[in-house]
């Protein structure tokens, strides 16, 4: 126990000594701290530049289709809040000039009622402007008809208008609002197990070839070393982990009434505590599961160059987990087949069962089985990386195979 | 204290490295393990300090199975290496607690070897900047720093200038005679011969020769003549199949007796 405690605060004093380490979650905390400053920035900025130009972009509508163009006007202004609709009666060559030449930004040419031409400078992958006015003309067109056939323009602008109210009681869980947090939860789940399984991988090899392992295996247990490893890794994982939301959530609330009743923004910074408390558990069992079989991945290893071929395996199992959660969050149906079973098999259940806990409504019997398997799975694995790393690190040369592993261990 | 290795038998996969070794050591002695590369002198020394655990065989300390949690081994292994990018101090004092020292204990001792062996002045070094003979002498301090009652060293004198080498044998010969145990693996004899009473011959996975380096010297029947010579055609015609030739050139004669051989090569002399 006390060689576990020094082999610990050994590796975790290397993290924390690490200048890499330390100058990654001080760049992750400053990046967020912009971030979360921006808009109090920006309005410092912006203020003073709005009052500066105090100038829409302009919009030119040429009207050859409707005898009123007031109420055409009236009709894009309202719909283009942002723009400076003007009707003009130029043809369309000084219409175009004006476009290039940035003067205005873009430009409707109505031919008829149902038809337009738009002009623009440079077509964004974002303009939506022909979807609102498709919808503007359609509008119009639908009150003229009703108008023609005899209702009067207030009834028929009335019809056309009618706001429906309706409320959302959502009884489980609300993936609206819980979608962002579980995706950036999820994400740095993955980013961390990935980083620092790599990182326990490379810190084992590198013992191996700078050979100081002749040395630590016979001064220490294998099983200790294994553990103080993986936790020291854990340990820096979470450091840093709560170094970057803890510093987020603090910016958040220094800039709370810049943010103002930003969705996303607001949605993350609600996660509810129980949710916090599984993410953990959930981190903490995942990382150790991967760190524990990078840890014997690097044992096997006799350079550090041979790590990225080693570990690929276990690394595509770790994404194929990801891309499974991600796809099926994108796709919001978070309680399929593919994730109920998912999230009880050990390698994928920390991303799928957390997702499905944050996402949908799981029965507590499914957590606690979950939590068994994974916990039992932690041991076993736990065990066994030991022993492949008691067996790996003497072994010099050519990575083994696999059934020459399993063998070694079954004899020792 | 006795350390007894009885009748260890170990193989790695079909390879049978170890074949029934046998030795033993007492406390003030020390016992060199001679053998060739692969005759399996590491693999023996890594059964004896629980490494792996050998297919059959034991360890006895005091003639009770060898409680490693107990006893304190100190081990330089022939392969050196500690880590390259940390400082000198920090790691030393790592493993000496390791090896179940106090931090504090750990320190007094790592600064008194480092002063022993003249190295104070690299205390707060990075390893890496260091010369490989020196780096030897911080990799011999983790075998000494906990106050072992074994001390293993494999191959110690390797890589040493003479300055460095008379001073590593002042240490071992002070560790002797402290009353400690302590093992030499190595291929060359003449270190062994400076401090081992007794050694040990290792080859192919079997102890070959055992015993009291006094004995064995004044035992081993002298039947041999080594010749060097520019005409070895000569003397194999003549002596036909009593010679053969070793690796180098010379000519091994094997004598029909001891006696013969003031015979032979006054013979010799004349003769060639």
């Amino acid at each position: 126990m006390k060689q576990f405690k020094t082999i610990l605060k050994f590796e975790l004093l290397n993290y924390i000594k690490n200048k890499v380490f330390v100058g990654i979650t001080i760049f992750l905390v400053a990046a967020i701290a912009v971030v979360m400053f921006f808009p109090q920035i920006a309005e410092s900025f912006g203020s003073q530049s709005s009052e500066a130009t105090n100038s829409k972009p302009v919009m030119l509508i040429v009207n050859d289709a409707f005898d009123n163009s007031d109420m055409l006007k009236e009709s894009f202004s309202s719909a283009f809040a942002d723009y400076d609709v003007q009707i003009t009666n130029d043809g369309i060559d000084s219409v175009k000039s004006l476009i290039t030449s940035e003067t205005a930004e873009c430009a409707f040419v109505i031919k008829s009622d149902s038809e337009y031409d738009y002009y623009v400078n440079n077509n964004s992958l974002y303009d939506e402007k022909t979807m609102i006015a498709d919808s503007v003309l359609q509008n119009i067109y639908r009150v003229n008809a009703m108008v023609k056939s005899g209702v009067s323009p207030q009834d028929a602008n009335k019809i056309m208008n009618v706001q429906i109210e309706h409320n959302t009681t959502s009884l489980g869980k609300d993936q609206t609002k819980n979608f962002f947090y579980t995706y950036i939860m999820i994400f740095a789940l993955y980013m961390v197990i990935l980083l620092y399984g790599q990182m326990v991988a490379t810190n084992v090899a590198t013992e191996k070839s700078s050979r100081a392992m002749e040395l630590l295996i016979t001064s220490a247990k294998p099983v200790s070393m294994m553990f103080g490893k993986v936790i020291a890794s854990c340990i820096a994982g979470l450091i840093q982990l709560v170094a970057v939301f803890g510093s987020a959530f603090l910016f958040y609330n220094m800039n709370k009434s810049y943010w103002g009743d930003n969705f996303i923004i607001k949605s993350i910074f609600d996660m509810p505590l129980d949710l916090l408390l599984y993410m953990l558990l959930f981190f903490i069992l995942g990382f150790f599961i991967y760190a524990f079989l990078y840890g014997a991945i690097g044992s096997t290893a006799s350079k550090v160059e041979d790590i990225n071929t080693s570990v690929m395996p276990l690394t595509f199992i770790f994404i194929a987990a990801f891309m499974v959660v991600m796809f099926s969050m994108s796709a919001g149906s978070v309680d399929n087949t593919l994730m109920r079973v998912c999230s009880y098999i050990p390698f994928t259940s920390p991303m799928a069962m957390f997702t499905r806990i944050a996402m949908s409504t799981v029965p507590l019997y499914e957590i606690i089985i979950s939590v068994v398997i994974l916990i039992s799975s932690v041991i076993g694995i736990g065990v066994i990386s030991a022993k492949i790393y008691r067996v790996g690190v003497l072994l010099y040369g050519t990575p083994p195979k696999l059934g020459a592993i399993f063998k070694a261990i079954k004899k020792s | 204290m006795k350390l007894e290795i009885k009748n260890i038998y170990k193989s790695f996969g079909s390879k049978k490295v170890l074949k029934g070794v046998s030795f033993s050591a007492e406390s003030g002695e020390a016992f060199g393990l001679l053998g060739r590369n692969g005759a399996g002198k590491t693999t023996s020394i890594r059964i004896l300090m629980d490494v792996f655990a050998p297919e059959s065989g034991e360890v006895f300390i005091d003639e009770k199975p060898v409680d490693y949690d107990k006893i304190r081994i100190g081990y330089l292994p022939e392969e050196r290496g500690l880590y390259p990018k940390k400082k000198i101090i920090d790691q030393l004092v790592y493993f000496a607690e390791l090896n179940g020292m106090s931090k504090r204990d750990a320190v007094k001792a790592v600064d008194y070897w480092l002063k022993r062996l003249k190295m104070s002045e690299h205390r707060n070094k990075r390893l890496d900047t260091l010369s490989k003979g020196n780096q030897q002498k911080i990799q011999l301090i983790t075998a000494l720093a906990h106050n072992p009652q074994i001390i293993i060293l494999d191959e110690p004198f390797s890589g040493l200038d003479p300055v460095n080498a008379m001073l590593l044998k002042d240490v071992v010969k002070e560790q002797i005679e402290k009353g400690k145990i302590v093992l030499f693996s190595s291929h060359q004899m003449n270190y062994i011969e400076e401090f081992c009473s007794k050694i040990g011959i290792i080859n192919n996975g079997e102890m070959v020769l055992q015993g009291s380096l006094h004995d064995i010297k004044r035992n081993y029947v002298r039947d041999r003549l080594v010749v060097r010579t520019e005409y070895p055609e000569k003397i194999i015609e003549k002596l036909g199949s009593q010679c053969t030739a070793n690796e180098s050139g010379e000519l091994i004669i094997k004598l029909k007796s001891a006696e013969d051989k003031q015979r032979m090569m006054r013979g010799a002399y004349g003769e060639f």
